[in-house]
């Protein structure tokens, strides 16, 4: 799985035994620095919706800059949504359908596409997509840039994720 | 078109390895990238998607590939601007710096 330095930001390979005690114990590829860092509630090899759901909300509590997340599947359904109670429903709907469309056919022209960020004035959106053909979509609010609004441990569940219907 | 002149010496921004202009209509003004047409329909399209959401607040977008050359757009008026980041650049470095060109444009 990717995972990124502590120190620069940049993606690293690691092996599923570089993160089996709960830690993950790399040397970055491209800064050198030794990386050894918990993954605070120790992600299994499969997300259900509820354990994806709480590490979402504990993100958003914990975060200054995370307004709020969603996910949606492959025809921009909103499986998950953890976005501000006051924006509407629908709302989410077009956004999601929006950028995720988008992050879709940036896909088709650039093969190792890993993520989308877009600034719209001063919010920072950004689109993942996993294995299971989901997206995740955070959206931040300041000036930020896209790697800040998500953690080791949403990156990690979110890959892990299927949705359990 | 005198914008259009000066849009093309975007080239010359450090930490661009290669760019392509668009339109609104898809129609490419210039390029300086390798498979335009793709690329060009890739730039529309998402363009188009993302100024639907912000309008005229959509200041840019970052592809972010695993080999590290990003790729961009801005809006520029009726046009799109895609590039792609050289390796040794920091992406929001090129962003600030795009952005300045963007500024003295107008």
């Amino acid at each position: 799985m990717i995972i990124f330095c502590e120190d620069c930001g940049e993606k690293n390979q690691v092996t599923a035994g570089q993160l089996k005690t709960g830690r993950a114990i790399f040397t970055c590829r491209v800064c050198g620095y030794a990386n050894c860092f918990a993954f605070d509630s120790g992600p299994t090899a499969r997300q259900t919706d509820q354990d994806l759901k709480q590490i979402l909300d504990k993100q958003i509590k914990k975060s200054q800059t995370l307004l709020g997340c969603f996910i949606c599947d492959r025809r921009y359904e909103i499986l998950i949504n953890r976005m501000p109670a006051s924006l509407p429903q629908k709302d989410v709907l077009i956004l999601g359908r929006c950028v995720c469309q988008g992050h879709q056919h940036a896909a088709v022209a650039i093969d190792d596409l890993s993520e989308t960020w877009i600034q719209i004035s001063d919010k920072a959106i950004l689109v993942f997509k996993n294995s299971h053909n989901l997206f995740l979509v955070l959206v931040g609010q300041g000036p930020v840039f896209g790697e800040n609004l998500i953690s080791d441990e949403t990156r990690y569940a979110f890959q892990c994720f299927t949705p359990q219907s | 078109m005198s914008e259009n002149k000066q849009l093309s010496d975007i080239g010359a921004i450090k930490g661009i390895k290669q760019f392509i202009v668009v339109d609104n209509a898809g129609q490419v003004i210039k390029s300086r990238m390798e498979h335009t047409e793709k690329m060009a329909e890739m730039v529309f399209e998402c363009g188009k998607l993302f100024f639907s959401i912000g309008k005229k607040n959509f200041t840019h977008a970052v592809f972010k590939r695993t080999c590290g050359n990003d790729f961009l757009i801005f809006p520029v008026g009726n046009q799109y601007i895609g590039m792609i980041k050289q390796k040794n650049i920091k992406t929001f470095t090129l962003i600030d710096s795009v952005k300045n060109f963007l500024a003295d444009l107008t």
